[in-house]
């Protein structure tokens, strides 16, 4: 296994069942150290105050999208090195151009399997 | 203009099958020739076996997406079959929110073409004094992207909203123009879209724990053997207590008998025990 399982993970998502969903793929992954956000402010404050070392949020969200939160993530000195994947709807090609030029490390299309994630976190992490 | 041969026709069937799972009779060859005929226009190809070819091996994922929007995608509108709708809104909607407590209500539109019926739950759900106090999450998914696309862009033409009550064309409905009607971000935070083939059961077994699955005139273009398919998957979706909802002139008679069929209003519904 090339990640740490012990790593303390945030995942954002406004949806109770989505969140319910990546914990699950995550926990089949052997990584229970997780907290959950319901929109990108909520996670922005939990990522200043607690010492998460890797971010997964959905794109679509009330208030603040993922991919704003992604952007106050890189522009702030202490988190922008925090690795982040993005959920999205569907890989639309213009949708992950944009993450990508915002710093974004990978991906993942819902609904997606553990071994997507897997695969996806393996990239990130280096094995 | 170019006719679309038997062996072609046939050949067409059998790849629509293996992508989509819909399975199109021998007396329906009219309908392919009448979903392909404008692309094969377009593309300037002079017959239906050159598109075939171009499908099979060419691969192009673009055009495999519009193929699969052109054979899967139908025209329909908001306020559908309004009586199974106001059925889930006045008796299983309050008997599922009062079993999930303070959790928010699941619902699972699992072929939701390009988004009114999601989009009319959604608007009927804040509408309700029987639901608006309880949050809701509605999953949207359909086999086609371009589809989930133009349900995201949430830009709607005068057929598709011909049925929608005045007091909701106001409330959450801005008119652009003279015939675009664009559903305003209120009756859209609540659901959420992703891709996903009814037959896929691998994408199909992410989706768990539903209160209520719609699932509406979709099965009609399956055979028996992927209707049955794609009932055991969404039966397994479904908490115990929650409901499925089909098309009102479909019926599981014969497909499955995990779930027995309750009669509310004349409508049908599905309850897993």
């Amino acid at each position: 296994m090339g990640y740490n399982t012990q790593m303390k993970i945030l995942v954002v998502d406004d949806f109770a069942m989505m969140r319910k969903i990546v914990k699950g793929v995550l926990a089949k992954l052997g990584m229970t150290n997780i907290e959950e956000a319901e929109d990108g402010e909520q996670a922005f404050k939990m990522l200043q105050a607690g010492n998460f070392e890797f971010l997964i949020t959905d794109w679509n969200m009330p208030n603040v999208t993922g991919l704003e939160l992604l952007k106050k993530v890189r522009a702030d000195a202490k988190l922008k090195a925090l690795p982040v994947i993005l959920v999205t709807a569907e890989a639309e090609q213009s949708q992950i151009m944009e993450a990508i030029q915002a710093g974004v490390n990978n991906y993942v299309t819902k609904p997606f399997t553990p071994d997507t994630l897997k695969v996806k976190i393996e990239k990130i992490f280096g094995t | 203009m170019t006719v679309l041969r038997e062996d072609t026709f046939r050949g067409f069937r059998d790849f629509i099958y293996e992508k989509s799972g819909i399975f199109i009779p021998e007396n329906k060859k009219y309908f392919v020739e009448n979903r392909l005929a404008r692309r094969l226009q377009e593309m300037s190809l002079g017959s239906y076996d050159d598109y075939l070819n171009l499908l099979r091996f060419g691969g192009d994922k673009e055009e495999m997406r519009l193929f699969i929007a052109l054979i899967t995608t139908n025209e329909t509108f908001f306020f559908r079959e309004i009586q199974q709708m106001e059925v889930f809104i006045n008796c299983e909607a309050p008997r599922l929110i009062s079993m999930r407590g303070t959790e928010a209500l699941k619902i699972w539109c699992s072929a939701s073409a390009t988004g009114e019926e999601p989009y009319t739950l959604a608007m009927m759900m804040m509408e309700s004094p029987l639901t608006s106090g309880a949050r809701a999450e509605i999953i949207a998914s359909d086999i086609s992207s371009i589809a989930l696309e133009k349900a995201r862009s949430a830009s709607y033409g005068q057929y598709a909203v011909r049925n929608v009550p005045d007091i909701y064309l106001r409330k959450y409905f801005k008119l652009n123009g003279s015939s675009d009607y664009h559903l305003l971000p209120r009756a859209r935070e609540n659901v959420k879209f992703m891709q996903i083939n009814l037959l896929d059961e691998k994408k199909m077994r992410t989706i768990r724990d539903m209160d209520a699955i719609f699932c509406r005139n979709v099965l009609i273009y399956f055979d028996k053997k992927a209707k049955i398919k794609v009932v055991e998957s969404l039966y397994e979706a479904l908490r115990p207590g929650g409901c499925l909802f089909i098309g009102m002139a479909e019926s599981l008679h014969d497909i499955t008998r995990l779930m027995r069929p309750t009669i509310i209003n004349k409508t049908v519904v599905y309850r897993k025990q």
